[in-house]
């Protein structure tokens, strides 16, 4: 089936995890540009940026707090989640200024659209909450999912993805043309660790979660998602197609996303430690509009 | 002189026979037949995938009268069975055999797969084939009995048959397990089966059905498989194999069953050919089913080799035994003996195995005598020196049982998919003995054994910490759903290949029972490795379900999972 993307389609023979940066507080918020830069955040120190030659140093100035992040329109500005101060913020990377968007807010995660369409977790709230860059309108887009936690586009920017921290799904929805939310569905379903049990059941039972947390696409349409048992990746059609299990003796895995010159860089933060698995694929940044998978080469 | 002129005839005519399946005379139209009407409909206000749309036929047959009754048939990927030019042809097959008096009148029901469309010109559909076929739920079954069904029968004024063994689905591929599921879940409503190349496989979790089927009490429902020699072997599964567990697993539960086997790969072609047949079969009058009597296997008389019977010449290893008692395992106790080689220096890290049911490889006139072979192959250079941990399971309560076999927390500890044996090894027994032996921490120098429960738990020690221990032998291995091990094959395939070295070993008259088919899935281990490029060897020998062939084969084992140890010398 040509659709069928097996891990031999990402995996380099040979490579492996590799330790990146350790001197985090905790790291999350993983997103990156066109020019080949990686940016994470500490969210006990602010951000940090790594530029193409592997040269890591702080970005801006000290913005503590950011658990999720990404480029605007034409990567223009930065959209960040500041949980800590429940605020959602615009951050110009000229002028280095914060501007508070939304005040009052549960932000973890957010995504932005070409179209200037925002949307953001609000994991306590089981919300996925819309915001519109260009009037300044917001409202609840989803409202149900037991712990809305990371979030991610198709490389068309027509289908959005959210995954469940305490469930076992990533949910798709359908983009509308004014940035509503539609026919959500549980399209993804994650692995998750087995469960022992005194007695013998008629199958195995597993737990009903694996921490579903940060997201990312590719090029190609796959859905990564981190988890408690690693990177896990899902085809177009929400078929799970591969576990990559995280580096050797993380407490856990935070986020993912693509980076570096040819965007074929996977970083994960885990906790105190950065690390990134060089792959055959690439990323996709949604800054850069709408596009079309997967792509002709 | 003939033979250089004949063979490549006869090559080729062998090539052609084996893969070109056409449709047969009984898909051709014939003169004076009549015809069913065809009608082509959508379905886009669907309530059980919303945002879907998708085109659905109907086929009602010429002699239908709506009178009496008219038997059912459903297909998946309908719009590749409902073509005149395609694969199975199925209208006019129908029209043959109702003319013919070959099949009852049978109304046609042929949906297609739903896809949710991009609400922009530029953005791509949402495909939900997958979502609707591979999932393991009543979720489509429900939408085809009580949504789409109603308004079929109602807008073609129907009678069907209250009958679910005049209700049919049928598919290929993730249609095919989709027929499969459909049964399964609503088998009040459909009580026949047709799969072709049916993706019985982990697309989403489909692998589950040879374990649900044996476990679960028997359905009413009759069920026809086609599948090809040459079908898929990828990331989702093997096809083949997968499609042999579920016929295995509906002849061990004495199911009304049929499995056709061909030669092509992943088509329609095979199962379009002998549809009339399959049509025929699956509406034939009740049978009886009759266990199939399986003759006395001959199993070879497997000899140990002289790697296995002591030699006065190489000094022996000494044996002693320990009591341990359990935190992870909390409330059991178990015996372990420690066998140590006579090579043993205190001044460098030994090389470590740990045995799983440690009790029946250490007698010395056993079926395996592990101290035996270790004592030769050290001495030989054949293996490195190697500290053997010898576990028996655990057990709770004063006593334990005359045979260890039946420690009561055996299957507990060995059978689950968890980190917790592991965890017991490396936190509590390794400690232990580490405070008497220098032992080595590398996974290169740990290996992990085990028999049957014991087979299994050694491959998730090493699943769980391929770091800690890098070199597994499984004979006989419970890879069944006693607790779910039948899932290792699937996981192996969609997880980065692990640096873990094992041998696996398996007879094939080993245990057909309601936790799974052994053979069997020691085949799906060893092709889910060969697929995911795992280094490992599989010898499958014709042996039961016991220790023969294993112990017979236990120096070839160690011999090549130590091998690295021995070029480095």
């Amino acid at each position: 089936m040509a659709q069928d993307m097996p891990l031999s389609q990402i995996l380099i023979p040979g490579e492996r995890w590799e330790l990146v940066e350790c001197m985090f507080g905790f790291t999350d918020a993983p997103t990156a540009d066109d020019q080949g830069n990686f940016y994470v955040s500490d969210m006990k120190e602010g951000l940090y940026r790594i530029n193409s030659k592997g040269e890591m140093a702080p970005f801006l100035k000290p913005i503590p707090g950011i658990s999720g992040m990404k480029f605007g329109p034409k990567g223009k500005k930065l959209y960040a989640c500041r949980a800590k101060t429940r605020e959602l913020v615009e951050i110009d990377l000229q002028a280095s200024a914060i501007k508070v968007l939304a005040k009052e807010v549960r932000p973890n995660d957010l995504v932005v659209t070409h179209k200037g369409f925002l949307y953001f977790t609000e994991t306590p709230k089981k919300q996925v909450t819309f915001y519109n860059l260009n009037t300044g309108e917001m409202k609840a887009a989803d409202v149900g999912i037991t712990a809305p936690n990371g979030i991610c586009l198709s490389p068309d920017q027509g289908t959005l993805v959210v995954s469940d921290f305490k469930g076992p799904h990533c949910w798709a929805f359908r983009v509308e043309p004014d940035g509503s939310l539609k026919h959500k569905q549980p399209y993804m379903t994650m692995r998750s660790k087995g469960v022992p049990t005194a007695e013998r059941e008629l199958l195995p039972t597993f737990r009903s979660s694996c921490r579903g947390d940060g997201m990312i696409t590719d090029a190609f349409g796959r859905y990564y998602v981190a988890t408690e048992l690693g990177v896990q990746y899902f085809d177009p059609t929400g078929r799970i197609s591969g576990v990559i299990p995280g580096p050797l003796g993380i407490r856990g895995m935070t986020s993912v996303t693509f980076a570096g010159p040819d965007l074929e860089y996977l970083y994960a933060t885990c906790f105190t430690h950065l690390y990134r698995l060089k792959t055959k694929t690439r990323g996709v940044l949604y800054q850069n509009g709408p596009q079309a998978y997967p792509p002709k080469k | 002189m003939t033979v250089i002129t004949v063979l490549p005839f006869l090559a080729s005519a062998v090539f052609v026979m084996a893969a070109d399946y056409r449709p047969g005379p009984e898909a051709q139209r014939g003169d004076g037949v009549p015809q069913g009407k065809v009608t082509e409909h959508s379905w886009n206000e669907c309530k059980a995938f919303p945002g879907t749309i998708r085109s659905y036929w109907v086929y009602v047959p010429a002699q239908y009268d709506g009178r009496k009754p008219a038997n059912l048939m459903v297909f998946q990927d309908g719009g590749g069975f409902v073509r005149d030019k395609g694969h199975t042809r199925v209208p006019i097959v129908f029209d043959n055999l109702i003319h013919k008096g070959d099949m009852p009148v049978t109304v046609g029901l042929f949906v297609n797969p739903g896809s949710i469309p991009g609400s922009e010109p530029g953005s791509q559909s949402r495909r939900n084939r997958a979502y609707e076929y591979d999932t393991v739920s009543a979720d489509y079954a429900n939408f085809i009995i009580d949504e789409l069904l109603p308004t079929v029968v109602k807008e073609h004024k129907l009678k069907l048959t209250e009958d679910s063994a005049g209700r049919v689905i049928c598919g290929n591929s993730s249609g095919g397990i989709a027929a499969f599921t459909a049964a399964w879940y609503r088998s009040e409503f459909f009580g026949c089966v047709v799969s072709h190349i049916g993706s019985f496989t982990n697309i989403r979790g489909g692998y589950v059905y040879p374990a649900l089927i044996r476990k679960s009490e028997n359905k009413n429902i009759r069920v026809f498989l086609q599948e090809g020699r040459r079908d898929l072997d990828n990331l989702h599964g093997s096809w083949p194999l997968s499609n042999k567990e579920v016929a295995s697993a509906l002849a061990y539960k004495g199911y009304d069953y049929r499995i056709v086997w061909g030669e092509d790969g992943h088509g329609g072609r095979h199962g379009g050919a002998i549809f009339p047949d399959t049509v025929r079969w699956i509406f034939r009058p009740k049978a009886e089913v009759v266990p199939k009597k399986t003759p006395q296997p001959k199993i070879p008389d497997y000899k140990l080799t002289a790697d296995s019977m002591p030699n006065p010449r190489h000094p022996r290893g000494k044996v002693t035994k320990h009591i341990h008692q359990s935190k992870i395992f909390a409330g059991t106790k178990r015996e372990y003996f420690v066998y140590v080689p006579a090579q043993y220096d205190a001044a460098k890290p030994a090389c470590v195995m740990v045995f799983q049911d440690g009790h029946a490889y250490l007698k010395e006139d056993g079926e395996v005598r592990a101290s035996v072979v270790f004592d030769n192959l050290i001495a030989k250079g054949e293996m490195p020196v190697t500290i053997g941990i010898f576990i028996n399971p655990g057990h709770r309560g004063k006593e334990f049982p005359e045979s260890r076999w039946k420690a009561n927390n055996r299957s507990y500890e060995y059978d689950s998919l968890s980190d917790e044996y592991a965890r017991f090894l490396l936190e509590e027994i390794l400690p232990e003995v580490e405070q008497d032996y220098n032992l080595s921490k590398k996974a290169s120098d740990r290996a992990i054994c085990g028999a049957s429960s014991g087979g299994i738990c050694a491959f998730t020690v090493a699943w769980e910490r391929p770091h800690e221990f890098s070199k597994v032998y499984s004979m006989i291995g419970s890879f069944t759903n006693i607790r779910g091990g039948h899932v290792y094959p699937s996981w192996i395939r969609k997880t980065s290949p692990k640096p873990v070295k094992v041998f696996l070993e398996d007879g094939r008259n080993d245990l057909d029972n309601d936790h799974g088919n052994w053979p069997l899935a020691n085949e799906q281990m060893a092709s889910a490795f060969a697929f995911a490029s795992w280094d490992f060897k599989f010898v499958y020998g014709e042996g039961k379900h016991n220790l023969k062939h294993g112990g017979v084969l236990l120096p070839e084992a160690l011999r090549w999972l130590w091998a690295d140890h021995l070029k480095k010398k």
